[in-house]
């Protein structure tokens, strides 16, 4: 099965393979999704080195990593190599529908892309802080800690914008002016979820070790280092109903009658349609953040 | 039918001479492969991979690769140094009940029929069998390849059943898809119940057939005879294509929607500064 995109002949493959067992999804289904979310989703994958994970035979099989573009993979896909410490990797970038078709015939159905991008990797755009929620937390209490996150993050004079991970977090995205380092951006998001902490302490957590966060939303701010990857709005993740991750309004996070299961594939590009880009301003306008550093400072 | 193999079943002190009959056969339809062009049948030439010499069968010798392109040769001598005295006998170790073992054992079905003399020791051990509920857990050495099996009644016959070792059957814990616990629901558990009640029913093998093979049969036949052949269109064919389509559609769609501007001119000046 062959399908032609800009020119480029992206060979299909599996179509029919049922990739959510509980609900009965398909690989197309998936292809289909992400084809019809890709006018939303490519501006948040453009020029950002991408960590794949691919699931060949659905979200209950095997699955692994693909972060090096593959041997085989058709000389149009660009690349971007990256020197680590240890080795170069020669990543792919999603910049257009055709790639995007490619990486997720592939079956890379977790899509997760730097925070910098390829002209200028050493910068990330925006800070991100990420609700983790340990066990035994519902979703109720990781609404009400964004809550207090756009509390602090008012009071900071800073906008965020939240989106569920797709599983059971929220993760809230602070658009930061270029320029900023790596380090400076996980500074910058230490202090926000510091002032967090100190403002629901028996909710929140920052302890690293899993074991002795308890029943709290961890505060994690170690997301932000160079390297790191979180999946990109608009993806779908490998858990029962083929959730996708969705950037909500804040009235939404607040108001408490949402939940993550119910943003699937089957009705996002009808919410994003009538809703428009909620995130948009993720990508449009960075914030200064000399206050916070100012204060790190002291 | 051909006698594949002759020896003795041994049973205690009772040995009872028989013959060796495959009991199942595949009825798969099989191609040759042939010349495009001359529509004659492919001809394979064993050859040599390091002198690009055609090899006869005297030329041949088996080897062990005991590492990547490393070889031990093992010649007809070696095999035979290595004790057996069980080449030519069935030795029945033990006697089970058939329901204590697990379908997934077993490997191949043959016949036993009785050889010169061996009728009454035959019939013997047939019908004790039958009385006891019992069946014989047998090593047998068939073709180099020493195996387990079972010997037990089938009508007026025996039948032996060879079966793999414990080592041979995969490892069910690494099947994929079991490492969440499943919870089920009375209603579900009812529903399904009913359902498995419904189709219940005795098995009647004959009424099973292999459709694909029949309309295969019908397809060749009809080309034989010269007539033309109209291939249905297959119901799978038609879905898949339908997939394309909606991806085609989507495609058509997403492009109308807009293309992601190139990165860079995007982002103008940062808002506030």
């Amino acid at each position: 099965m062959e399908i032609e995109i800009n020119g480029r002949k992206i060979k299909l493959s599996n179509l029919e393979k049922i990739f959510w067992p509980a609900s009965g999804y398909t690989k197309h289904d998936l292809l289909r999704y992400y084809i019809d979310v890709s006018s939303y989703l490519l501006p948040y994958l453009a020029d950002r080195p991408i960590h794949f994970q691919r699931f060949p035979d659905g979200i209950e099989g095997k699955r692994f990593y693909q972060i090096n573009a593959p041997s085989y993979a058709p000389s149009w896909v660009k690349t971007f190599p990256v020197q680590s410490k240890e080795r170069v990797r020669n990543y792919m970038l999603v910049n257009d529908l055709e790639t995007l078709v490619y990486v997720v015939n592939l079956a890379c159905l977790e899509i997760h892309p730097w925070h910098s991008r390829i002209t200028d990797i050493n910068h990330p755009d925006y800070g991100i802080v990420d609700l983790d929620p340990q066990e035994g937390v519902g979703f109720k209490q990781v609404a009400h800690v964004a809550g207090v996150v756009k509390d602090v993050l008012d009071s900071l004079g800073l906008s965020g914008f939240p989106k569920t991970s797709g599983a059971t977090g929220i993760q809230i995205y602070i658009p930061l002016r270029t320029g900023y380092t790596y380090e400076q951006v996980r500074d910058i998001v230490g202090f926000i979820c510091a002032q967090v902490h100190k403002k629901e302490p028996h909710l929140t957590t920052m302890e690293r070790m899993v074991k002795k966060r308890g029943a709290t939303v961890y505060l994690d701010y170690l997301q932000n280092l160079w390297g790191k990857t979180i999946n990109a709005p608009y993806t779908v993740r490998p858990v029962p109903g083929a959730s996708v991750s969705t950037p909500l309004s804040w009235g939404e996070v607040c108001g408490g009658k949402v939940s993550p299961a119910d943003f699937t594939i089957t009705n996002i590009v009808d919410r994003v349609k009538e809703k428009g880009d909620l995130f948009a301003p993720v990508l449009s306008g960075g914030q200064s953040a000399a206050t916070i550093l100012r204060q790190i400072e002291k | 039918m051909r006698t594949i193999w002759k020896g003795a079943v041994s049973f205690g002190l009772v040995s009872i001479p028989i013959k060796l009959f495959p009991a199942t056969e595949q009825k798969d339809i099989k191609f040759r492969f042939l010349h495009k062009t001359c529509q004659a049948p492919i001809k394979y030439q064993r050859v040599c991979s390091a002198c690009g010499q055609e090899v006869t069968q005297e030329d041949i010798v088996r080897g062990y690769e005991y590492e990547s392109g490393r070889f031990v040769i093992m010649n007809e001598e070696d095999l035979e140094k290595i004790p057996d005295e069980r080449t030519r006998t069935i030795d029945i170790i033990d006697f089970v009940s058939l329901k204590d073992i697990d379908p997934i054992y077993f490997d191949k079905t043959y016949y036993l029929a009785p050889n010169d003399a061996g009728e009454k020791p035959y019939a013997l051990l047939r019908k004790a069998m039958e009385e006891t509920d019992k069946i014989a857990v047998a090593k047998v050495v068939i073709r180099n390849k020493e195996s387990l099996a079972v010997i037990r009644g089938y009508g007026n016959f025996l039948v032996m059943e060879t079966m793999l070792y414990p080592d041979e059957i995969r490892d069910s814990k690494l099947l994929p898809g079991f490492e969440r616990e499943v919870k089920l629901h009375d209603n579900e558990m009812k529903m399904a119940r009913e359902l498995i009640e419904n189709l219940a029913t005795e098995f009647t093998p004959e009424k099973y057939d292999d459709e694909y093979r029949k309309k295969l049969l019908e397809l060749i036949k009809a080309k034989i005879e010269g007539e033309e052949i109209v291939i249905p269109e297959a119901e799978a064919k038609g879905k898949i294509v339908d997939l394309m389509d909606a991806l085609k559609a989507s495609v058509e769609m997403a492009k109308k929607a807009g293309q992601v501007k190139p990165a860079g001119k995007r982002r103008k000046k940062a808002a506030g500064e």
